[in-house]
């Protein structure tokens, strides 16, 4: 043993209360170890936290590009035309309304604002407000019956990312890197670009009690234009001051330093987090630059994300960044359209000018995907926090511009690529849209679906913290099966 | 590690021990131990830190540069940021 260790490790015996504890405790935790140990999948033996691991069975997708819509898209003027909205515009719900966001008396059922047009071969509809994504329809797998609980957007994204809403938890990438690890040392393996920082800010890309190793990186986030991103995408990675030899050896002795500091408590798992991200941090410096050179794509590529119009330029910058991280094997990446679609009220002026800003970008990575091969095993996701009712918002009627209130209880997401069907509606809502009823695919439903997508076993993806096991899920979510390809 | 307000501070802490001239390099190595970590350096740590100054230096950085990148290492230490 080195001496020094040795020297520490006798004065540590004497003072250390947290040691003899934990010596104490020894005889009780060797156990439960080595139960755990027969009955975990294939672990990887390395001290490596992000090494890749095997899933539990065959993988359809290999990585997630998770496209959200901060504030709740309308389903009934995008995804989810309702017959009867035609029919009974202008008429009182016909429902008793559940619990609401928006205060006073519900205003009437408004009919879909914008015409639907059937697309593909599929002839799924989609209105108006997309029709580039409506042009990828045969792709789509559009999910009519979404829901979940918040119905404030705090509590609406907490739950779309982390299953949770009242106590804090592991967000969705977390729990997938823990789970797959990642296949490029050079890039982390879960990015969120232009995140909220509102509405649970990093608790969305956080991993709670999973170790620090499997949180989000944020690139900039949504108060930044890209501008300003790319001057330094990833905050703190470059070191100015020093040359590349005296950071490595700088870096050297501070992992030695660290390294001996962790053998002595007995390599906590966050002490071992941080020891890797720095060792992560310099491989970065010599990889990401180059990962974020979305200039160097070429001008055709650009102008299908329509980085060419200043209208789309900052979410097709968005959507072209993540697909060179999903090319270079990035396992999770976020692109956040934020915090827009909240229309309460000026939704006729206000939806189609935010669907404008992500409609040719999203519609370019879909086929830029799929022209390079990469959908298959990419899954796409997109999804706001919530749907906005089929009613008005009341106050409409008092003068202000009309709009309409969020809806967690039955909406429209859709999913492409990455082993789902594509051309495929699944699932649908009440006949005015506000309630899922058929095939409900109630959040924890959906991250279940998303593991399992991923090769995971949403039972088995488990974490033991403060004395029992935890699971993205906890203890609901089924398997959409309906939706495999 | 790499952020300015972290550049300055094991700047101002590198100044403080060089200006200090009743230091030897020694004294200069526990200073910053007691200053940073609130304890004593242990005599290995000592030599090693010490052997770390000068390596530094033979990389092309002046003195100030070499203390400097060395209270940046105790900075960042997990000691530093962790309570035990």
């Amino acid at each position: 043993m080195d001496p020094l260790l040795k020297r520490i490790r006798e004065q540590e015996r004497h003072i250390s209360r947290r040691g003899a504890l934990r010596a104490a405790a020894c005889g009780f935790g060797a156990l439960g170890l080595a139960d755990l140990l027969s009955a975990a999948p294939a672990v990887n033996s390395t001290t490596d936290p992000l090494a890749p691991k095997l899933p539990h069975f065959p993988a359809k997708a290999k990585r997630v590009i998770f496209l959200f819509m901060h504030g709740g898209v309308s389903h009934v003027d995008s995804f989810d035309p309702k017959e009867r909205l035609y029919r009974d515009n202008g008429k009182p719900l016909p429902i008793k309304r559940p619990l609401a966001f928006a205060e006073g008396e519900p205003g009437a059922l408004v009919k879909p604002l914008w015409d639907y047009k059937n697309y593909g071969q599929s002839g799924i509809p989609v209105s108006d407000l997309f029709p580039h994504i409506g042009s990828c329809a045969d792709d789509l797998c559009v999910i009519r019956s979404m829901c979940g609980e918040g119905v404030d957007h705090g509590a609406a994204l907490l739950q779309t990312f982390t299953g949770m809403s009242n106590v804090v938890r592991p967000s969705m990438g977390s729990w997938v890197v823990y789970g797959l690890g990642t296949e490029n040392k050079n890039l982390p393996g879960y990015v969120t670009i232009k995140p909220a920082l509102s509405h649970g800010g990093s608790k969305n890309w956080g991993s709670a009690f999973l170790p620090g190793a499997y949180q989000g990186t944020a690139i900039g986030n949504a108060g930044m234009s890209v501008q300003d991103i790319k001057g330094e995408p990833i905050e703190y990675l470059s070191q100015k001051n020093l040359s590349s030899d005296q950071q490595r050896y700088e870096l050297d002795m501070l992992q030695s330093i660290n390294r001996r500091h962790a053998e002595i408590r007995h390599n906590d798992r966050n002490l071992e987090a941080r020891i890797q991200s720095f060792e992560l941090a310099f491989r970065m410096q010599a990889q990401a630059p180059e990962a974020f050179e979305v200039e160097k794509e070429s001008e055709a590529t650009k102008k299908l994300y329509g980085l060419d119009d200043e209208v789309t330029r900052d979410f097709g910058w968005q959507c072209l960044l993540a697909r060179r991280l999903a090319e270079r094997d990035v396992r999770y990446i976020q692109c956040t359209h934020s915090y827009k679609w909240d229309q309460h009220s000026d939704i006729l002026e206000k939806h189609p000018a935010n669907a404008k800003e992500v409609d040719k970008p999203i519609a370019g990575l879909l086929t830029d995907l799929k022209a390079r091969g990469l959908l298959k095993d990419t899954l796409v996701i997109w999804a706001g926090e919530f749907g906005r009712t089929p009613v008005s918002q009341a106050g409409a009627a008092a003068g202000q511009k009309f709009g309409r209130d969020h809806d967690p209880y039955g909406y429209s997401i859709w999913m492409a690529g990455g082993g789902v069907k594509g051309g495929y509606i699944y699932g649908a809502t009440d006949d005015i849209g506000y309630f899922a009823v058929e095939d409900r695919m109630h959040i924890h439903d959906f991250h279940a679906t998303v593991l399992h997508l991923m090769g995971l076993d949403h039972t088995r993806l488990t974490y033991n913290y403060s004395g029992r096991d935890f699971r993205l899920t906890d203890v609901a979510g089924v398997v959409a099966t309906k939706i495999i390809a | 590690m790499n952020s300015q307000f972290v550049a300055e501070r094991a700047q101002n802490l590198a100044k403080q021990i060089l200006d200090n001239a009743s230091l030897d390099s020694a004294g200069r190595v526990r200073a910053l131990y007691q200053k940073i970590l609130n304890r004593q350096a242990m005599p290995l740590e000592i030599d090693g830190s010490l052997s770390y100054i000068e390596g530094f230096q033979k990389r092309g950085a002046s003195l100030q540069d070499a203390w400097t990148s060395f209270s940046r290492i105790l900075l960042a230490s997990n000691e530093y940021i962790y309570l035990d």
